[in-house]
């Protein structure tokens, strides 16, 4: 029982801060639904781990576990698919941020 | 063109100070504007192609041929360039034959001219895996960018002002190689090959792309092209 117990603790605390973020106005309604729903498919799961076992069924994957895993290799291929994106824009900005100050230098000189 | 054009040689270089003062004074004696882009040289790069009298702008980073080609070029479009040509630091490519490669953008002919070591017939010095690369590279070019060259990448080229302000080079490290040629395609701008000399020595071969990297810069290219 103690691992459901730390999962359950963890998330008020989660959930505690988004509503204090919400309250400030810094998440919106729809944000702060949407990490509720989050966060409590995730107790769900925890404390009645046959839910998940139901759903892999129903989607055709044997077991809860299997889901879980498959699920989370989705989600790092697109995690890093974005960070991939996201570096490439980087590169690109800091490529005309080091040609801008070149040309800004010579244009000094002459 | 009916005023004698203003041409200026661009020159890429990173940790060239071997080469980069013969490579600017031989290609002074054929042109005398040469713009030298230090990216970020450890050493006397950028010295030693200013004694020979290159204008020398400087990356403070590293950012790559690809990326320091595209600062030469910009700075020769602020001096007013009617063509731009664009040649290896290392010593590879042969200053004279600038004015063959020049004529056809010149001439109007042609928006771009591309430089190929496979037209003039002596591809036989060409080592034989650096030739089996370069032929992969074509059907690859063939392939992605759907332009029909025979060498896909030569640093040695000219552009005319329009190519130059049109072509975007976004690809920072080697793969704006290919990233030139998908561009003259998908611009369709009016290019012209141009046979050239390489002289393969011992320092532009081990300064040159390795033969296993091209697979890396042509998994690059291919990535860009799905996010852009």
């Amino acid at each position: 029982m103690i691992v459901p117990i730390l999962v359950t603790l963890f998330v008020a605390f989660a959930v505690s801060r988004v509503f204090l973020r919400f309250r400030e106005g810094n998440v919106s309604l729809g944000e702060f639904i949407f990490w509720l729903l989050i966060w409590g498919a995730i107790e769900a799961v925890v404390w009645i781990p046959k839910v998940l076992d139901q759903i892999a069924q129903d989607i055709g994957i044997g077991r809860g576990i299997d889901a879980v895993v498959y699920g989370a290799v989705v989600l790092l291929f697109y995690l890093v698919y974005r960070v991939y994106v996201k570096t490439e824009f980087i590169e690109r900005e800091m490529t005309s941020l080091v040609r801008k100050l070149a040309l800004k230098e010579k244009e000094k000189e002459r | 063109m009916n005023t004698s054009p203003k041409i200026f040689v661009v020159i890429p270089a990173h940790n060239e100070a071997t080469t980069i003062f013969f490579v600017v004074a031989s290609v002074k004696r054929v042109i005398p504007n040469v713009i030298v882009v230090d990216d970020s040289s450890g050493d006397e790069t950028a010295t030693l192609a200013k004694q020979a009298g290159a204008e020398v702008l400087s990356h403070i980073i590293n950012r790559g041929q690809g990326a320091a080609l595209k600062t030469g070029i910009d700075y020769a479009l602020l001096c007013g360039a009617d063509v731009i040509v664009t040649f290896d630091a290392d010593g590879q490519h042969k200053p004279e034959e600038i004015l063959s490669m020049i004529e056809p953008v010149v001439r109007g002919e042609a928006d771009v001219a591309l430089g190929s070591r496979f037209l003039n017939g002596n591809s036989n010095t060409i080592p034989f895996i650096r030739r089996l690369v370069l032929r992969g590279g074509i059907l690859f070019t063939k392939i992605f960018s759907r332009i029909r060259v025979t060498d896909t990448h030569n640093g040695f080229r000219a552009l005319s002002k329009k190519a130059a302000e049109t072509i975007r080079i976004r690809q920072d490290r080697m793969a704006h190689a290919s990233e030139i040629l998908d561009e003259i395609a998908y611009h369709g701008l009016k290019f012209r090959e141009i046979p050239v000399t390489i002289t393969y020595s011992a320092y532009s071969m081990q300064k040159g792309q390795s033969s296993l990297n091209s697979i890396k810069i042509a998994l690059k290219f291919l990535l860009n092209k799905l996010i852009q």
